[in-house]
């Protein structure tokens, strides 16, 4: 009797299951094996067209996606690692959380990867010819998602929340002094600096804008905005406004009031997706439009599978480097650091570590293609076995042990790291390699440069950063670098002294020259070994194109040009 | 009873305290504080000063615990150093979630381990009895993300039954959608802690069997479904609660990695994302919340064990005179 009992009740159990599963099968269906519909086949021109940068209304009103295409294929559906508590523009600072506010929030400008600028909320930027003054327009027709227009209040808006929170204005400050903020007029500022400071442009590109008339001006109120941030309506400046919060998602929907125009994919959804593995799998179950891929095999795997994915690459501007920490416990000396350098091969690290030139280049400078100011020509690292195991004996180097440390949330990293090892125990060398996670692995790395000296600089001799946004017309992050505080580094101070020169010139011809001077001295120091430009690969579904219409790493900066209707 | 029930409070509180303080002091050994969040390079040293008098960090890390434990005991957790919200709302949001994850993931392996458990002890060493151990084994043994990725692969990339990842399905928010999502996290907790229970089932199921009032129903003619049902359940039940008193923790902190599989909005996940970023409030927050529930947990389990076996009380009452 207990038996039947208990098999009857299995068998219930096995039956729920199995309607509930088959429902779900259903549902997931219905979802994924939509097919989207062929809209006009001008839409493909008009994107590019968009991409540009050069947009008009009158062009971007023409890419309104056709009517009978159903919502579901206008939905454009991202992957995210977690849910934000709020999606104020002040809030974040990873590149996750960029990339999760890129539909919501415009900047004035951005540098692109070409050496120029591209304009969203300003439309001119005017340089002084003493490099001084900083004049900003922005656009006419730019407006806030309520209709409100953006006007240089919102600026002043920036300016003071600037003032609340660091206690001083950041886009007018250079070493420590202030200069001016002038209003012009509602549409026109001025940044006057105290002294010439090319850096600025990449203070202005970065700032956030804030609708000042929904805080009454009062940046105490911007300050704690969590629950404006986090209910549905919130005001943006981008393509898009949030339309529904939920646990694990948010939904974005396209503005049909947006100054640049209409955008073809009316619905961008956020959605958590688990961790690992579960991301690959949801994207080849058709849950995510796209993924990033970062190994050789996974690009294979979806190369080989054109006719339902498609495949988008575009340079991270971004510079991975080994730097030799001067207060290592080896405190190695210049020819134990030349024999390193001499042992490493850029190529191998690649092939290694990476697999193919589509995910990453051996570089030859401290700075990417993508910026003005790099040279092609700059004379790299020669790998020299022979000449390295020489060195590495007559200096000492053989037979010593090296501890090498690498963030591991960063993409290739410990491949890298595992090439390294092998190429330098060729030499004697034994490396000691430890990864950890970003919030270890920054106060380690940067224990002299910018957490004082906290003890931990002298727990490593060899690690593994890079410099992300590498582009532009300045040093951008080598600036830092080369113009060392603290000494961090162990560069000579004539190449803080170059670095500032540079970033004061106004001429271009004197500014490239004396970058191509302070490269080739840093490198001569053997410090710092230049080990790979990446690439920024993703996958996608067939039906999305435009993915790379903006090359811009955090993607993506500009959604006008992304379709998800092939 | 009320006299060994203040004191076991009593000893809840000195746990938490030392808990607290514990964590507090780990937590300000760690590299990194709070400041880097606020301080920035072009700022000179008086500047840089004014922010960490700001926070209070120029205070000893006594003075800065007993700040911080004058606003806990009000329920202030401080602000989270990543958000610039305060901490409270942010895990109270979650806990929800989570708590409906793990209640169930609760609910099925009790479902599940009791009867197997009862099963697998009335059939010792028989086929049946194998096959469950066998089954807990398997579970005790088999990583829990591992499974779920098993689970992910079966389920999502080879048969498109069940969602991977989330809790609802965007613009859907009905409880069918959420139990959709919630199947598979569901048994991937439910098997690693069901499979110690069928264990601990099936142990006292021998145990008890052997033991004369078994003898006695059967001399009257019970039959052994009976027997079970009735009389050995009972019994077999009782070291479940201590169980379950040390599992209630794992009903807030053993979401960890599940939720991280699964990407479920829970506070495992979201404790996860700021260990991750330092953020020293929320883990403050959250080790504070764990520890209690994990007391609280035990307190209750004590107390419960107390009213399930007379003898319990009978000794407690004892002790006090009584």
């Amino acid at each position: 009797m207990m038996k039947k009992r208990i098999f009857a009740l299995l068998l219930v159990a096995a039956m729920t299951l199995s309607m509930t599963a088959c429902n779900s099968g259903t549902t997931a269906k219905d979802t994924n094996t939509a097919t989207p519909e062929t809209t006009e086949s001008t839409e493909t021109k008009e994107n590019t067209e968009t991409k540009e940068n050069t947009e008009t209304k009158e062009n971007t009103e023409t890419t309104a996606p056709a009517e009978t295409t159903s919502e579901e294929n206008d939905t454009f559906t991202v992957a995210i690692s977690y849910m934000p508590d709020t999606l104020a523009p002040h809030s974040g600072g990873s590149d996750d959380y960029t990339s999760m506010t890129r539909p919501l929030y415009d900047k004035l400008f951005i540098e692109n990867t070409t050496g120029g600028l591209d304009y969203y909320l300003a439309d001119s930027l005017e340089v002084s010819d003493d490099g001084l003054t900083y004049t900003i327009h922005i656009r006419d027709d730019a407006n806030w998602s309520d209709g409100t227009p953006i006007t240089t209040a919102d600026i002043q808006f920036c300016a003071d929340y600037s003032i609340h929170k660091y206690g001083y204005n950041r886009y007018i400050r250079v070493n420590g002094v202030e200069g001016s903020m002038n209003i012009i007029d509602d549409k026109t500022i001025e940044f006057v600096l105290p002294e010439p400071y090319n850096y600025q442009i990449i203070t202005l590109s970065g700032m956030n804008v804030y609708p000042s008339h929904v805080f009454n001006g009062d940046p105490a109120a911007l300050e704690s905005a969590t629950e404006y941030y986090s209910t549905p309506g919130f005001v943006t400046s981008g393509a898009y406004v949030v339309s529904e919060i939920n646990e694990d998602s948010f939904v974005c929907t396209a503005r049909d009031d947006y100054y640049r125009g209409t955008p073809q994919v009316k619905k961008v959804v956020m959605k958590v997706i688990g961790s690992g593995s579960t991301k690959s799998i949801a994207f080849e179950n058709g849950e995510i439009d796209y993924m990033r891929i970062t190994t050789i095999d996974e690009l294979e795997k979806y190369e080989a599978q054109t006719d339902k994915y498609n495949i988008f690459s575009m340079s991270e501007a971004r510079l991975n480097y080994l730097q030799v920490n001067p207060f290592g416990p080896a405190n190695l000396n210049d020819a134990q650091r030349e024999a390193l350098f001499y042992a490493i091969n850029g190529d191998e690290v690649i092939a290694g570590a990476y697999g193919s030139e589509k995910l990453a280049t051996n570089p030859n400078s401290l700075l990417t293609p993508e910026m003005s100011l790099y040279n092609p020509d700059t004379p790299d690292y020669v790998y020299d076995l022979d000449k390295a195991k020489e060195l590495a004996k007559s200096s000492g180097l053989e037979g010593m042990t090296l501890t090498y440390i690498f963030n591991k949330d960063r993409a290739n990293m410990e491949a890298v790291a595992v090439v390294l090892q092998q190429q330098l125990a060729q030499i004697g060398v034994t490396l000691q390699i430890e990864g950890m996670d970003s919030s270890s692995f920054f106060p380690r790395f940067f224990a002299a440069s910018s957490y004082n000296f906290n003890g931990q600089e002298t727990t490593w001799d060899l690690g593994t950063n890079g410099w992300d946004s590498m582009k532009g017309s300045t040093l951008n992050q080598a600036y830092s670098y080369l113009n060392q505080s603290s000494n961090a580094w162990g560069l000579t101070d004539t190449c803080g002294e170059l670095a500032a020169k540079i970033n004061t010139t106004t001429d271009s011809e004197e500014t490239q020259k004396m970058t191509d001077e302070v490269i080739e001295l840093a490198l001569a120091q053997h410090r710092i070994y230049p080990l790979t430009y990446t690439n920024y690969v993703m996958v996608s579904q067939k039906n999305v194109t435009g993915l790379d219409c903006s090359p811009i790493v955090p993607e993506f900066i500009d959604y006008l040009g992304i379709s998800v209707n092939g | 009873m009320l006299k060994y029930c203040l004191k076991k409070a009593g000893q809840v509180a000195i746990v938490m305290l030392l808990i607290s303080f514990f964590s507090f002091a780990i937590i300000d050994l760690a590299p990194g504080d709070i400041s880097s969040m606020y301080l920035t390079e072009d700022m000179s040293d008086a500047e840089k000063q004014i922010v960490i008098e700001k926070l209070g960090l120029d205070k000893s890390m006594p003075e800065q615990y007993v700040a911080w434990l004058q606003e806990a005991l009000k329920g202030n957790f401080g602000v989270s150093l990543s958000y610039k919200t305060p901490v409270a709302p942010m895990l109270t949001k979650r806990l929800p979630s989570t708590i409906l994850l793990m209640g169930t993931s609760l609910l099925v392996s009790l479902a599940l381990s009791i009867p197997l458990g009862l099963i697998a002890g009335y059939k010792k060493n028989t086929w049946i009895d194998n096959i469950i151990s066998g089954f807990a084994y398997f579970g005790m043994s088999i990583p829990s993300f591992y499974f779920g990725m098993l689970m992910i692969i079966l389920f999502t990339a080879t048969l498109h039954w069940l969602p991977s990842s989330g809790m609802h399905t965007v613009g859907v928010n009905t409880p069918s959608d959420t139990f959709q999502h919630m199947i598979m996290p569901v048994l991937t907790m439910a098997l690693s802690t069901m499979a110690s229970k069928t264990r601990y089932v099936r142990a006292n199921t021998i145990g008890q069997l052997s033991e004369e009032y078994v003898l006695a129903s059967k001399a009257k003619g019970c039959t052994p479904a009976k027997i079970l049902r009735k009389h050995v359940l009972k019994n077999t039940l009782l070291p479940i609660i201590t169980i379950l008193g040390m599992n209630m923790a794992s009903l807030v902190c053993g979401s960890f990695i599940i939720e991280s599989v699964f990407g479920w909005p829970g506070v495992g996940s979201f404790a996860m994302e700021a260990i991750g970023k330092r953020d020293y409030p929320i883990i403050m927050a959250y080790v504070m919340l764990s520890g209690f529930i994990l007391v609280a947990g035990n307190l209750v389990a004590d107390i419960l064990y107390s009213f399930a076996d007379p003898r319990i009380k009978r000794g407690i009452d004892i002790a006090n005179g009584k």
